[in-house]
């Protein structure tokens, strides 16, 4: 029965996601309950066949299965293979992300009625269920990369879900700069471990009540390479410093989308990948107190910059990275147990946070309405830990944001894109002097003037 | 041993290049077109099916050994490029594409059909040259701006002489110059850096659909096949994967900085066709297995890709990248596949480019560590300028300008293409089969002529 029921984790999602993209191509216009059954329905049906595999593995006193649906493909030595494990941390992700995916398909049926893009967001809603759920059920770094890609996907286009706004559009591109620059990290990795240990599947290294995790190379050098390439993976989903720029900025999106992307799931899968990755930690001391330090760099940094912030999603935007970083900090130092129960309850409380938000403003303003004034200031008991010397200087740095924003957009991207666009200056007037063209060397030249 | 149906496909597009370059309207002249290309679609998918599904393939007619098609992947060939050529006149505003530039669509079909019919390598660099005459005929009548003809010239003369002249002197068994002759002429043809000048400008101002017929097929591709089967001499082995590997880099990253959307195309493509010559040259067939198929993926992704961008620019007109200004409301269809032919092209996970680079890298890696790593750079940039100029193009603007979606005539081509490129990617064992099959053919041959 098992045998089946993981698979169908699967592909309900998946079928989900065709039917909604075939009715997009096709221009067909389902009603919003339509669309709503089938994505609620999709994920209501993962979260029961979540729990039939508990019930399963419990009843049968395992705590591991694993199914192989094939080759997806082969050549020469090279196989990439469909495995899918369920264990107590995948199967955990999936309850996660079926229960909050559901929850959340039911909460925009109101909060999205008779928005434009209904459709695409409950389409892209279901894709990164799919997605996350690949993720989660991957047996192989391979597979964990085919979800993640779709994950960020996802997330940049609801970011922009507004498209008619420039603002919306330039944090999804700022998202998707962060994520492609750090997916970098997860394929070299898969590749590397390719290269060194013959191949990215995961196997459960300890006793039969262990996660399943990554394979390690034979040497210190290749294990502590590949485990600084899965944290700089890690820390690109999981807005650690110095990338967190762009989550206070994804809140541009639909609120249900920033609950779950940001305050449960999309947010959380930097530290799933890590704890797949375990035995890495716990083998390269380097590697290991590099996960801690950017864990506990990150969590102070989002603490002072969320209590300057002026809006709550940006506020809450700050606590989830705080949290995450924390959620770094103690799989760094091997509590991956804890790690993992603060995972589930931060991502549940985070995203009741965010969907409470906009209804919380207007219940606060109703009261400072009725009680004729400001509702008084919480929250600066920290403030008095501080020594009023160095508060100023603190606000400051909290208003700007740590500078990482800054030294990222003038020094390294601007410095970057400065270079690149001299280059291509030159290119354009070798060919339109070989052209013979003068009013297009003129044009460019004053193009470039203009662009200096 | 000549093929034949690429050789009947060849003098069909020939004729109908004739014929089409008759009528003047060009609406007419592209219902015609659409026409025979669909005609020439169909007639080479029979003769891949016929070919793969029955024993009928070495006929024997007036004393010559012929076979119905070439052996292996270029089996696929003829069929891939109708399809490419489908797209190309199915999309081509009439506005930009008279009767006259879809005649030489045709014609330039009908070439690259032609490098099929037999490996002689008079007739491949014959081939080589008339291609580039043709293309070269049509942009003397380009008026818009930049004289893009004469720059067009200046590098194709060079590579149309060294690259005829490298067929030469391998005839004439002086191989090591002759395969260095003829890979600058094909370095020149594939825009690989530093010799790409002519390419952004080209793809800048020339008609899109003469662009996806001169690029897409990727005729030097088939001429590496058939010329240097079995690999380069060891010396020049890492000079072309280097160059293979720079150019997909510095496009790449080229391409992030553009400003203008058939620009930021070009450095795309440019660097697709850097990781397709990187490929090329390993000798693990693994990373050949990558290489040709990323050479399908492009032929198909760039077609529909640069046709979006041409449907895109007759409906909207400016594709400047600085601001976004565009609004996806009444153009879904359109959006999505552009997104869609974008992301195949760069290798995203569910198309069938995802399974081609993964090959090329994975296969890449044992023998050049540091530059199939490389690799995963090029694609990243590449994603950005995907979703950069999605966001321009299709996002940013509060009302539409009233444009229409794509019509049932382009809708048709476009599915195929995408359909071809997500099923692949859903099921891509058949496809890497064969590859794999023609990669391990490939690294078992010796260097002939040498």
């Amino acid at each position: 029965m098992i045998e089946w029921m993981i698979p169908c984790l699967l592909f309900v999602p998946a079928l989900a996601v065709a039917s909604l993209v075939t009715c997009v191509w096709l221009k067909l216009r389902p009603g919003e309950s339509t669309i709503n059954r089938i994505v609620a329905g999709a994920f209501g049906t993962n979260a029961v066949l979540c729990l039939g595999t508990g019930i399963w593995l419990l009843a049968h006193h395992r705590f591991s299965y694993e199914v192989s649906l094939g080759t997806f493909f082969e050549a020469e030595h090279y196989t990439f293979e469909w495995t899918l494990v369920v264990d107590g941390l995948s199967l955990t992700f999936v309850t996660l992300t079926s229960f909050l995916v559901g929850l959340i398909g039911v909460f925009s049926r109101r909060y999205l009625h008779r928005e434009t893009g209904y459709l695409r967001f409950y389409f892209l809603l279901c894709l990164f269920g799919a997605g996350t759920t690949l993720v989660a059920l991957a047996g192989s770094l391979d597979l964990i990369f085919f979800g993640w890609e779709i994950v960020g996907f996802t997330s940049t286009l609801l970011i922009a879900f507004f498209h008619e706004r420039k603002k919306p559009i330039e944090h999804g591109l700022r998202a998707f700069i962060t994520y492609r620059m750090c997916d970098m990290g997860l394929l070299s990795a898969a590749v590397w471990m390719h290269h060194t240990v013959g191949s990215s599947e995961m196997i459960q290294l300890g006793s039969d009540t262990s996660w399943y995790a990554f394979n390690l190379p034979t040497d210190l050098t290749n294990t502590t390479i590949i485990g600084f390439l899965l944290l700089w993976a890690a820390m690109g989903k999981s807005a650690q410093v110095p990338f967190g720029g762009w989550l206070p900025r994804a809140m541009e999106g639909p609120t249900p989308s920033s609950a779950i992307f940001y305050g449960a799931i999309s947010v959380h899968l930097g530290p799933y990948l890590l704890l797949r990755a375990s035995p890495f930690w716990n083998t390269s001391i380097a590697a290991s107190a590099a996960v801690v330090s950017i864990g506990i760099l990150t969590a102070l940094h989002a603490t002072f910059v969320g209590r300057v912030q002026t809006d709550i999603k940006s506020t809450l935007a700050y606590a989830s990275m705080a949290q995450v970083g924390i959620i770094f900090a103690e799989i760094g130092l091997g509590f991956s147990t804890l790690a993992l129960l603060h995972i589930v309850s931060h991502a549940i409380v985070r995203s009741l946070q965010i969907l409470r938000s906009p209804g919380l403003l207007a219940d606060y303003g109703k009261l400072e309405r009725v009680m004729k004034q400001q509702l008084p200031r919480t929250g600066g008991h920290l403030e008095f830990l501080v020594p009023a010397s160095i508060r100023p200087w603190l606000y400051r740095h909290a208003l700007e944001r740590g500078y990482f924003d800054s030294i990222l957009r003038d020094y390294v991207v601007g410095g970057f894109l400065s270079f690149v666009r001299k280059i291509d200056a030159v290119d354009r007037r070798w060919a339109a002097w070989a052209s013979g063209d003068d009013s297009e060397r003129k044009g460019t030249r004053v193009k470039v003037a203009r662009e200096k | 041993m000549i093929a034949i149906a690429p050789l009947a496909l060849a003098l069909l597009f020939a004729i109908a290049s004739l014929l089409v370059r008759r009528i003047k309207d060009p609406r007419k002249a592209r219902r015609h077109a659409t026409f025979w290309v669909v005609g020439g679609f169909l007639l080479g998918a029979v003769a891949a099916a016929v070919d793969t599904f029955t024993t009928v393939h070495d006929i024997e007619l007036f004393g010559t050994g012929m076979h119905l098609l070439p052996d292996g992947l270029l089996k696929l060939f003829p069929v891939v490029t109708c399809l490419v050529s489908w797209v190309a006149i199915a999309m081509s505003p009439a506005g930009s594409h008279p009767a006259r530039t879809q005649a030489r669509i045709l014609s330039l079909l009908a070439q690259s059909l032609g490098f099929l019919v037999t490996p002689e390598p008079i007739l491949i660099a014959g081939l080589w040259a008339t291609s580039a005459l043709t293309t070269w005929l049509e942009l003397r009548q380009v008026a818009n701006g930049l004289r893009v003809d004469r720059l067009f010239a200046i590098y194709h003369l060079p590579s149309v002489i060294l690259f005829s002249l490298g067929a030469f002197l391998i005839t004439r068994d002086i191989s090591y110059y002759g395969v260095i002759s003829l890979l600058i002429g094909i370095a020149i043809r594939q825009a690989s850096l530093p010799v790409h000048s002519w390419f952004p400008a080209f793809v800048d101002r020339a008609p899109l659909g003469l662009v996806v017929l001169f690029v897409s097929p990727q005729v030097e591709v088939i001429a590496q096949l058939e010329f240097l089967s079995g690999g380069l001499p060891a010396d020049l082995v890492g000079i072309v994967a280097t160059l293979g590997v720079v150019t997909a880099i510095g496009a790449a990253v080229l391409g992030v900085a553009q400003q203008n959307a058939r620009r930021a195309a070009a450095y795309l493509i440019m660097s697709q066709m850097g990781l397709v010559a990187f490929g090329l040259e390993n000798h693990t067939s693994l990373a050949l297995t990558g290489a040709l198929l990323t050479w399908q993926v492009l032929s198909l992704a760039t077609a529909g890709y640069t046709m979006a961008l041409a449907a895109l620019e007759s409906r909207h007109g400016s594709l400047d990248l600085r601001v976004p200004h565009g609004n996806f409301e009444n153009t879904p269809r359109l959006a999505i596949a552009f997104l869609i032919l974008g992301f195949s092209m760069i290798g995203f996970p569910t198309t069938l480019g995802f399974v081609a680079e993964d090959l090329l890298v994975q296969g890449s890696v044992n023998e050049f560590p540091s530059l199939g790593l490389c690799l995963i750079i090029a694609t990243a940039f590449n994603g950005l300028t995907v979703m950069r100029s999605f966001f321009s193009l299709f996002c940013g603007a509060r009302r539409h300008m009233g444009e229409s979606d794509l019509t049932r005539r382009e809708t048709l081509a476009l599915s195929l293409v995408i359909a071809t490129l997500i099923l692949g990617g859903m099921i891509p064992g058949p496809v890497v089969a064969i590859d794999a099959e023609e990669a391990h053919t490939e690294t078992a041959l010796p260097l002939p002529h040498r």
